[in-house]
Order: C-alpha cells, then sequence, then structure tokens
C-alpha cells in the first residue's frame, strides 16, 4: 500500500465535515463512500494505464464530487488534470504515483476515522 | 426552503443534502437524479430553489436541457451546482438564465449564503473574478433572444430546421424565420458563419 508523506487530505476534510454534520452523519457518508472512493480510484488508473483518456476524464469528473466533499485540494488539482485531459503531466509515472498515494491517503484516514469512532 | 437537487451522483446528493440541511434552517431537499426528472418535479411541486448539475444524463444537450427547465418554471430560481471550473460552461449558463453557480468544494458558509441571495431573488457567482458574468436579460448585448440562443446551439450541433423544429416543438417554418432572425443579429450570411461568428463572441460552448 502505497502512502503520501505530505497529504493530509483526509484529517483535514474530516474536521470539516465534522463542524458541519454531527458524528453519526460523518460515518454514516463516510462508510458509503469508502467503496464509491475504491472503486474510483482503481477504474480511474485502469483508464489512465490503458492511456484512455477520455473515460478518465468522466471518471475523474465523478470521482471529484464526492471527493471534493472531503475538501482534499490536492487530489481535487490532480483529478482537475486528469478531467482536463493533460497528457504532458498525467501519463507520466511520477504523476501515476503521487495520485495512487493521494487516494490511498484518503482512503486510510477515512478507514481510520471508522474505526476510531 | 423547499429545493431540488438534480445530480445523478448519489453520494454527492446524499452529502449535499446533509450540508445543506445543517446549514440552511427548515430546509427540505427534494432528490432528481437526470434532467426528466427534474423537469417532471418542477412542473409538480413548488420549489423556493432549483439546484442542478450541468452534467446530468438527459436526451438534449445540457445548454437545451437548462432552457427547457427555466422555461418550464421561470419562477423557480436556477442554481448550478458543478465541479467544473470550466468558466466558458458557467458564462453560457448564466446567459440562459442561471442565477447562482456555487462549487462542490465550496465551504458551509459558501454555500449557505448562495442559497439565501439566489432564492431570494439575488445572483451569486463564487469570487470576484467572476462579477461581470452576463445577465439573462442582457439580450441586448447579446444580441440574441433566448430562443434564438437554442436554436443557435441545435445549428451549431448539425441539426436541420426540420429537426430543430421537432425539437422544440415548433414549425419548421417557424424555425426558418428564427434562423433569418438569428443571421440577422449576427451578421452572418449562412449557418457556418453564424457558428463561427457566435464563436468568436463566446455566444456558443462547444461541449
Amino acid at each position: 500500500m502505497t502512502s503520501s508523506k505530505n497529504t493530509n487530505a483526509g484529517h483535514s476534510s474530516i474536521k470539516n465535515l465534522s463542524a458541519l454534520l454531527t458524528p453519526p452523519q460523518v460515518s454514516t457518508f463516510i462508510q458509503k463512500a469508502i467503496p464509491e472512493l475504491k472503486l474510483g480510484q482503481t477504474s480511474l488508473l485502469l483508464s489512465l494505464e490503458s492511456q484512455q483518456w477520455k473515460t478518465a476524464a468522466k471518471q475523474a469528473h465523478k470521482l471529484k464530487s464526492t471527493i471534493s466533499l472531503f475538501s482534499a485540494d490536492s487530489l481535487v488539482n490532480s483529478l482537475d488534470l486528469i478531467e482536463s485531459s493533460h497528457q504532458d503531466v498525467i501519463q507520466t509515472a511520477n504523476f501515476k504515483q503521487s495520485f495512487e498515494a493521494q487516494c490511498q491517503q484518503l482512503i486510510d484516514n477515512l478507514e481510520n476515522y471508522l474505526a476510531n469512532s | 426552503m423547499k429545493l431540488l437537487l438534480a445530480d445523478d451522483h448519489a453520494l454527492f446528493r446524499d452529502g449535499f443534502s446533509m450540508i445543506i440541511n445543517s446549514t440552511v434552517a427548515d430546509s427540505q431537499v427534494v432528490p432528481a437524479s437526470d434532467w426528466n426528472e427534474a423537469l417532471s418535479l418542477v412542473k409538480q411541486q413548488h420549489f423556493d430553489i432549483a439546484l442542478l448539475d450541468l452534467f446530468m444524463p438527459g436526451t438534449m444537450p445540457w445548454q437545451e436541457e437548462l432552457s427547457a427547465f427555466i422555461s418550464s418554471a421561470p419562477r423557480v430560481p436556477v442554481c448550478i451546482v458543478s465541479s467544473s471550473n470550466n468558466q466558458s460552461h458557467i458564462k453560457q449558463a448564466f446567459k440562459l438564465g442561471a442565477k447562482g453557480y456555487i462549487r462542490k468544494t465550496s465551504g458551509a458558509s459558501e454555500i449557505k449564503d448562495a442559497l439565501v441571495k439566489v432564492a431570494n431573488g439575488g445572483r451569486y457567482v463564487p469570487n470576484a473574478g467572476w462579477k461581470n458574468l452576463p445577465l439573462a436579460n442582457d439580450t441586448a448585448s447579446l444580441k440574441l433572444t433566448r430562443r434564438q440562443q437554442e436554436i443557435l446551439t441545435l445549428v451549431a450541433a448539425g441539426d436541420s430546421n426540420k429537426q430543430i423544429g421537432e425539437i422544440l416543438d415548433i414549425s419548421e417554418s417557424t424555425v426558418k424565420r428564427h434562423v433569418y432572425n438569428l443571421f440577422k443579429a449576427l451578421n452572418a450570411k449562412n449557418r457556418t458563419d453564424a457558428v463561427q461568428i457566435a464563436k468568436s463572441q463566446s455566444l456558443l460552448v462547444d461541449q
């Protein structure tokens, strides 16, 4: 499992949601979000690997809706790049690794929240 | 406040509904998952505001769906909710009559601000850089009526007068008259010319 050393998306986003919603609401939402995030991440990485840029752009747009509720800015920025098909950036190995790490970090943080709630 | 929230992404609808309910007192959110359902609901029920995602499933390009929605419920203020930062899409939405634009990444205070402003007849754009967005009624500066804008979108999509008539449920001769007026307003010689001029003046947005 890859983990980003500089992404704090999960913690800050949970704080934001916690300020708006009750703890049971936050937990319910996270429980629904995690499977969708995992599926979205896997599908998107496959599309990037197979250079299906249009499909990747659509998947990025959809995934961004969920992730935007967590205010994970760095991840949203990466999804913006995929959505706008910035191929010079998104087809690099560095970008894919970084994107995967950002997703995984968010998922890990959400799972940790559930485990500790 | 009764709100229609139309977005094809169920998880986003759930999360955004919870945020609205927690930030706007006495709010009731009615969900819809596509343009057709949104249109059907707005014809059956009263809403104080409609929150619409542009890129939901529909039978027409989003410009026409939005236009049809606004025509069907002219008293319901429409606010776009989108994760897109594509300003040309947003400008097009405002030209067609949207009163506000909320980014999906907005915080609670921004969402509340936007909803209150739009529901009370105001207009909401997310930051100072977008304050020069056109109003729907700025037909003088845009030169085009709403119907002409609809027809322009269809002309640009390659539809014939007959097809446009069928889509908009008007006669072919009425379409011809609108197309003639459209050419006149744009000072265009033909359909290709009209589309090129419209694009150069940002009156038309490619989907």
